[in-house]
């Protein structure tokens, strides 16, 4: 891993579209700010994690029958019958 | 709780039939299918407005969604603008928003991650899935208690 220090307003580019500001520090936190295509999808690490994870949990498998979405939806319809 | 939504309202049409069985380009993917940019959705017949979700060249790829629509947190959805800038939107009769769902393994009741909804331009057939700030949305809620009643 590259390892740069930087101080408060200081910056590093990343390619030619991406700039990332130090614009707080303190001694357990930094605030940055992100200068990126407006496309690039930027993420809190431990958040984007936790949508992989679900996402991944999400698909289907021989447990997640379509039958299982039974009764969601057919209770009402029962109910107006 | 018994789910009440109601399915027989006729002003509500239960598929969106201009989004269905056409190819959604997800410029990143979806985090954990980064290297999948192609989806469809399809109804699935028997167990309607259930939609699933998949990967054009992976049918491994593949989850249940449903039309946020349903949801009671719909109308207090606040995409950010910057979101819907990426979706090129022109109106916002263009936007559609689908919401992935889970099944518990233990209680076998599926869930939804309300922060974590599939948005998608219906007319330029683009799309990504954005976190949402939102404080209000719950990111593990029963699908019986988040639906409309």
């Amino acid at each position: 891993m590259l390892v740069l220090t930087r101080k408060p307003d200081e910056c590093i580019r990343i390619g030619k579209k991406i700039k990332i500001k130090v614009l707080e520090s303190s001694s357990s936190t930094v605030k940055l700010g992100i200068d990126a295509p407006e496309k690039i999808p930027v993420h809190r690490e431990e958040i984007y994690k936790k949508i992989q994870r679900e996402n991944k949990e999400s698909l289907i498998s021989e447990e997640t029958t379509k039958e299982k979405l039974g009764g969601i939806f057919d209770s009402e319809k029962d109910n107006n019958d | 709780m018994a789910n009440k939504v109601n399915v027989s309202k006729k002003e509500e049409p239960l598929i969106d039939e201009g989004v269905m069985n056409e190819v959604y380009n997800f410029q990143y993917g979806l985090p954990g299918f980064e290297y999948f940019t192609e989806f469809t959705f399809e109804p699935i017949e028997e167990y309607p407005p259930f939609v699933l979700f998949k990967s054009v060249v992976d049918e491994n790829i593949s989850m249940y969604v449903l039309n946020a629509k349903y949801f009671q947190v719909y109308d207090e959805l606040d995409i950010p603008k910057a979101e819907l800038d990426k979706l090129e939107l022109k109106d916002s009769k263009e936007l559609g928003i689908y919401f992935i769902l889970r099944l518990d393994k233990v209680s076998q009741n599926f869930m939804a991650n309300l922060k974590t909804p599939l948005i998608i331009n219906k007319d330029k057939k683009i799309g990504n899935q954005i976190f949402l700030e939102q404080e209000n949305l719950e990111k593990n809620m029963y699908l019986n208690d988040a639906l409309k009643e």
